[in-house]
């Protein structure tokens, strides 16, 4: 009785799992594939392709400061709600899921409209990506953090080090950093994984990121797109993983992980 | 009127032996408790009864029938679980009514029997809250008369009290016996509390490591432990060390420097290093310069007034952990001439003390 | 950064955060707001917002909401029954642990990388379509494409499912063994239990998460856009045009009110979530 239930379901989770695994496949064999049989052509007009370079180049270099602006920020900003400001957690919890409402597409369409009228110059830097990528972190690197220093008990372990005589930089160096280790890592992985990936904003902005050097070439080599696609999932999926796998072993819960960017 | 027999019962999960082949024979309109420490097998076998668990071995009989083939919806049987097992979407009533309604009740039968059940626990005017809205008190009376409301054959209850407070335990223990016995349905009880299972059982299977150290009612279970693990588990017990001494027809212990008849420790060979086990109720003291020097000596540390009783802690002259006391009650209070350093000597009821070899009694409480 | 002063106020140091999030998320979406109701001189108008109820407009929302319904539904049925099974199948071990990080991983699967795993999939050329053509059937021959509404829902379905897996999975979780059993000792069947107890109880859950699902895919730019690049009428493609000034239309403040009408739907539909996930909060202990 108890296992004629678990074979109709067991084909079920088989079914949904090749059809996850199928476009995967089919990613890594499609970069192969060529008009006579297996072949690296693919691969190579991408390492040939100077535009794969200063593409990637780019969005490497985005999300580099992206992570770093918004660790600084978020960190600091959890840091004071939980030290100082408890009372206005629900405030900036609030913002932080704000970005949820306000979809990337209509966020760019304020935001060239405003910058167009206001500051026309920011434009001309791809740089200007980088607070919008920042607030589009906001989401999950607050909770992150959050669920890092909640975990932590922040202010008795601050007390404690002030009572022996440590002064801010010391408690921020040595005891509330090494304990967020964890949220910091998470945070900093997941921001990595969605610049990385980001489309809306830049192709609209019109900078040549990863993705859209992708969806460039992909019109005219499907080919060379299957093989940055499969570089893509296989490096973004494997820093995903990697935050599992070091959250476990670091100890401290799994970084939430649900975003909302496509 | 029904019997309940479970027949070398054996359960194994991988490589650990949950049930060793349990034997039990329950009369009709019985109240078991199955009393033992976690892992014992007591919530094994009582879902093995309910048939949540199937036998790897034995069988569970229900009026001498043979129930393995019956799946857990058709052995009409009501059951409590420890943890709120109410479902969160319904009301109390509702609750109540839901075993009628599987069985297909009209609803005016449903409302008159969930009713009379609600009253019957004593929740009358709470019939319209939801599960969140009760104590865990309330929850448990509600989930004992869902359970009844079926008029199931056989009552199994697995340690319904243990998440509740202190005193709620107590009064509704006694309500649960109370309504039980208004029934006349057999039941079983499972608990990890000697006490509670004393006080409310006709009848107690005390498991141990998936075994059945001892059957039977609460006095024998207290007054004539079988093992030393019932001993040791059930009531509160004084362990002195000794020695085999004494002859075949004459079996004795010494005690520090002084033999002690115990009948308990004939059949053992001489020399042999055993420990006695005796109840505070059934060990005695006398002041060493009004007695007749029967008996080890000792000096009192301690007196502690309880209302009902007086424990005295004494202290052996001839052990060497100054932390290792012995219990004595006696009734009432005023037993100013136990005072602290006061020399006694200690005896104890030689008919029922118990005897355990070391080793024996290193498991039992190691078990615990 | 932080100094023992006490007469800092609180707000202060949240100065840089809000500054932040006021300049680069506030202000553009009070800038949709506005504009929304302004015609291309500055002039307050309700053209922008009557514009959208009609024609392509309206039909982009119809279709977008169309694609965000079904692949929420499906999504939501394959995502819950889905949960439902990695918990209760107690083998492989390994099964449930891969499935979240799976599922944790798979949800942020999207955009253009997505776009091009199904172009080598069931694109004219890809794997799929290729061997079933070695097997005779041609799936493009049926009128079939990648580059249509029913693809994007396919494509979409990639990450629904796992959104729905990791948003279902405490409230599965969460249903106690002893309710299941429970209801089996009282005489229920296994339909009668889920008819009584379990539906009922997870369909707060259920119905939250759909609603969220819904506003994610309603909200969807890159996938959509790599692959149909407007050959499939949607919302967030058309507000595309508009930010790259490909629109014929006379109004190019029509635009502004897309976008306000997107954020309302979106707002709408996590307002419902919160309300429902309020309901789911009472049983849980």
């Amino acid at each position: 009785m108890r296992t004629r239930r678990h074979i109709g379901l067991g084909t079920f989770v088989i079914i949904v799992i090749v059809f996850f695994a199928i476009p995967l496949i089919s990613l890594l064999v499609f970069s192969f594939t060529g008009a006579d049989g297996p072949t690296i052509d693919a691969w190579a007009s991408i390492v040939e392709n100077p535009g794969f370079y200063s593409a990637l180049g780019l969005s490497l270099t985005l999300a580099v400061l992206t992570t770093i602006a918004s660790l600084i920020l978020m960190t600091a900003t959890v840091l004071w709600v939980h030290l100082r400001a408890m009372h206005l957690r629900a405030l900036v919890e609030g913002i932080t899921l704000l970005v949820f409402a306000i979809p990337a597409i209509t966020l760019v369409i304020g935001a060239t409209g405003l910058l167009l009228g206001l500051a026309p110059w920011a434009l001309g830097s791809p740089l200007i990506l980088v607070p919008f990528y920042v607030v589009l972190s906001f989401a999950f690197t607050y909770r992150a953090l959050d669920a890092g220093v909640r975990a932590m008990d922040l202010q008795t372990l601050v007390d404690a080090a002030q009572s022996l005589g440590a002064g801010w930089p010391t408690i921020l160096l040595r005891v509330i950093l090494p304990n967020l280790r964890t949220a910091l890592l998470g945070a900093a992985f997941l921001t990595i994984t969605v610049v990385l990936g980001e489309y809306v904003l830049s192709s609209l902005f019109l900078y040549e990121t990863l993705p859209v050097f992708m969806a460039e070439i992909g019109t005219a080599e499907a080919q060379g797109a299957a093989a940055l696609a499969l570089l893509t999932v296989l490096f973004t999926w494997g820093l995903l993983v990697l935050v599992s796998f070091v959250s476990r072993r670091l100890g401290g819960g799994r970084p939430q992980m649900t975003v909302v960017t496509t | 009127m029904t019997t309940v027999e479970l027949r070398s019962v054996r359960k194994t999960f991988g490589d650990f032996v949950a049930l060793h082949g349990l034997d039990l024979n329950m009369t009709d309109g019985e109240f078991v408790s199955f009393l033992g420490p976690s892992g014992c097998g007591k919530t094994t076998a009582l879902r093995i009864v309910a048939g949540f668990e199937l036998p790897d071995g034995g069988s569970v009989l229900l009026d001498g029938a043979d129930i393995e083939n019956a799946p857990p919806n058709k052995r009409d049987m009501g059951m409590v679980f420890q943890d709120y097992s109410l479902f969160p979407n319904m009301t109390a009533i509702e609750n109540v009514a839901f075993g009628l309604r599987v069985r297909g009740q009209s609803a005016s039968q449903m409302k008159e029997t969930s009713g009379k059940m609600i009253e019957m626990v004593g929740l009358k005017g709470k019939e319209g809250n939801y599960p969140h809205q009760m104590s865990g008190g309330q929850q448990q009376r509600v989930a004992l008369a869902r359970a009844l409301a079926i008029q199931p054959k056989v009552l199994l209850l697995d340690e319904p009290l243990s998440a509740l407070d202190a005193k709620v335990r107590v009064s509704l223990r006694n309500e649960i016996r109370v309504i039980q016995q208004e029934l006349a349905i057999s039941t079983i009880f499972v608990t990890h509390d000697q006490e509670e299972a004393l006080t409310i059982s006709d009848r107690i299977a005390v498991l141990s490591q998936g075994q059945l150290e001892q059957f039977g009612t609460p006095e024998e279970i207290y007054r004539h432990p079988a093992t030393p693990f019932v001993a040791a588990f059930v009531g509160e017990s004084n362990i002195f060390h000794g020695t085999i001494a004494g002859t075949h027809d004459a079996p004795s212990v010494r005690i520090g420097s002084v033999e002690i008849p115990v009948q308990q420790a004939a059949g053992r060979s001489s020399g042999e290093r055993v420990r006695v086990l005796t109840r505070p109720e059934s060990t005695y003291l006398r002041v060493t310069s009004e007695g007749d020097g029967k008996g080890i000596p000792a000096t009192v540390v301690s007196q502690q007034f309880q209302g009902a009783r007086t424990r005295i802690l004494t202290h052996l002259d001839h052990v060497e952990d100054p932390g290792a006391v012995i219990l004595t009650d006696v009734t009432g209070g005023g037993h100013d001439h136990f005072a602290g350093g006061v020399r006694v000597n200690v005896t104890f009821d030689p008919a029922t003390a118990l005897v355990a070899s070391a080793e024996e009694l290193e498991s039992a409480t190691v078990a615990q | 950064m932080m100094t023992r002063s006490r007469r800092i106020p609180a707000w202060l140091g949240l100065l840089p955060f809000f500054l932040i999030a006021f300049g680069f998320l506030v202000w553009p979406a009070y800038s949709v707001v506005l504009q929304a109701f302004v015609d291309s001189a500055g002039a307050f108008t309700l053209e922008n917002l009557s514009a959208i109820f009609q024609a392509q407009y309206r039909d982009a929302f119809q279709t977008t909401a169309a694609l965000a319904f079904i692949t929420a539904g499906i999504g939501a049925i394959a995502g819950t029954i889905m949960t439902y099974a990695v918990s209760v199948l107690q083998r492989p071990r390994f099964l449930k642990s891969a499935m979240a990080t799976f599922s944790g991983v798979a949800s942020q699967f999207g955009g253009v990388p997505l776009a091009f795993a199904f172009v080598a999939t069931i694109g004219s050329a890809g794997l799929i379509t290729t061997w079933l053509d070695d097997i005779g059937f041609d799936l493009y021959g049926t009128g079939f494409s990648l580059l249509s509404f029913w693809g994007l829902v396919i494509v979409y379905l990639y990450f629904q499912i796992p959104l729905m897996m990791i948003m279902m999975s405490p409230a599965i979780e969460g249903m106690r063994a002893a309710w299941s059993e429970a209801a089996e000792n009282l005489g229920a069947s296994r339909w009668q239990y889920w008819r009584y107890v379990g539906i009922p109880l997870l369909t707060p859950a259920i119905l939250g998460a759909f609603v969220l699902l819904f506003a994610n895919a309603f909200s969807a730019y890159a996938t959509a856009e790599v692959l149909t690049s407007g050959t499939v009428n949607l919302v967030p493609i058309q507000i595309g045009f508009f930010v790259q000034g490909n629109v014929f239309a006379a109004n190019s403040q029509i635009g502004y009110a897309l976008a306000l009408g997107m954020i309302f739907v979106v707002s709408a539909a996590l307002a419902l979530n919160l309300w429902l996930q309020r309901r789911v909060a009472r049983w849980a202990q």
